[in-house]
């Protein structure tokens, strides 16, 4: 028996093929599938988190916050800014003569006498003026009260080293030692009410004081 | 008049301004701070800067330039205050564990009428609160305070495109949230 080679016609076998028919999908099956690729359309939908999430408002701001916001805004130039609050000393470090570091303790003995003046001015006697009664008031106002715009309030207050003397170096006694300086500062607040009228207080002060000083 | 009448504060003429942008403010202040008294600080001490400049006439630029500055002044003003407050707990840590004192937030919804929300909605806001401050604070401009992403990337001193890009990563991070919910079949 001799081998008969098999000729095989591929394109005719490919036509045989395609006349197979798949078979169908059972009626269970092709509902279960529509289901599920329904419910993945749902699934795309319904993750949309900025859709969701757009749909949410804001909680109202309450009416009581409002009118203190609004009240703060009205009353913005009786805040002072925080930077405003910080009295610079010089950022730089002073020159370390003994002129520099001086000036330095100086500067800082000024602010320190005048804000013990400035306590001393609206305390003394317990019996304050009609201006220091307008401006006590003025300072305890309640937070949602409405403001008197009459009152004077500070606007500006400075102090001035105008003169100073060197005394002799001394210890305290427990190795520090202290340079006696007499200081004399000229203390100034002005105060101004919403009609634009000034009222400015001078007070002059003299003091001894004893300032830390290096000792080699 | 009656003495309610008489004792409430007089209107000024930022209210208008304030009953259309405070809520929006609010919520933005509620995200950056800790609690719900410092949200209402921040947001003061920012207004009160507008106000400051605005009658000092040293503002730049139009009424429709106070939004970018006050979101901008709420964020500055937080991290200050954050950092101040971290500062203070430092300092106390060795005298009382205060997590717990009356700094601590009251659990407050962000959003009105929120508890009777569906739970796709629940997830999705815990979501927001969950994410890094640097996505929701973009998702909240863009959602609810209606800027474009230039006007959010001016507001948070950050460019256009980083803006856009947070909130994509940020929505990304949501849907995902959603999805681990959907399958652990919380929803």
């Amino acid at each position: 028996m001799t081998d008969q080679p098999i000729e095989i016609d591929v394109q005719a076998i490919e036509d045989e093929l395609k006349q197979l028919v798949p078979l169908k999908l059972s009626g269970d099956l092709l509902d279960r599938l529509d289901g599920a690729m329904s419910a993945s359309q749902e699934l795309i939908e319904i993750d949309d988190p900025e859709m969701e999430l757009a749909e949410l408002m804001p909680l109202v701001a309450s009416d009581d916050l409002l009118d203190r916001l609004d009240a703060a805004m009205s009353r913005w130039h009786e805040t002072v800014p925080v930077e405003e609050k910080v009295i610079s000393l010089g950022e730089k470090p002073a020159e370390q003569s003994g002129k520099g570091v001086f000036l330095r303790w100086s500067s800082a003995a000024a602010v320190a006498l005048f804000g013990a003046s400035a306590a001393l001015y609206f305390t003394q006697d317990g019996s304050p003026s009609p201006q220091q009664q307008r401006v006590s008031t003025q300072s305890s106002v309640a937070p949602g009260s409405p403001i008197a715009l009459a009152t004077f309030q500070p606007r500006n207050a400075s102090a001035k080293v105008v003169d100073y003397h060197e005394g002799a170096v001394i210890s305290n006694g427990n190795g520090q030692a202290l340079r006696c300086v007499a200081v004399k500062v000229a203390n100034e607040v002005s105060f101004r009410n919403a009609n634009g009228e000034k009222v400015t207080v001078k007070k002059p002060q003299f003091k001894v004081i004893f300032v830390p000083v290096d000792v080699d | 008049m009656n003495l309610a009448q008489a004792k409430a504060p007089q209107a000024s003429r930022w209210r208008p301004w304030l009953n259309e942008h405070g809520s929006k403010l609010l919520l933005f202040a509620r995200q950056q701070t800790r609690s719900l008294a410092d949200a209402e600080d921040v947001l003061q001490e920012a207004l009160v800067k507008l106000a400051r400049k605005v009658e000092e006439r040293t503002f730049v630029g139009g009424q429709e330039s106070w939004l970018p500055f006050i979101y901008t002044q709420i964020r500055r003003e937080s991290i200050d205050l954050g950092r101040k407050d971290d500062r203070r707990k430092r300092r106390e840590v060795a005298v009382v564990d205060d997590t717990k004192g009356l700094g601590g937030d009251i659990e407050l919804p962000l959003f009105e009428n929120f508890e009777g929300s569906d739970e796709t909605k629940k997830i999705l806001v815990d979501g927001l609160k969950s994410l890094p401050k640097k996505f929701s604070e973009v998702i909240t401009l863009k959602l609810w305070g209606e800027h474009t992403f230039a006007e959010i990337g001016e507001a948070l001193d950050i460019s256009l495109n980083t803006a856009a890009s947070r909130y994509r990563y940020g929505i990304d991070a949501l849907r995902k949230q959603l999805a681990t919910s959907r399958v652990n079949g919380d929803i």
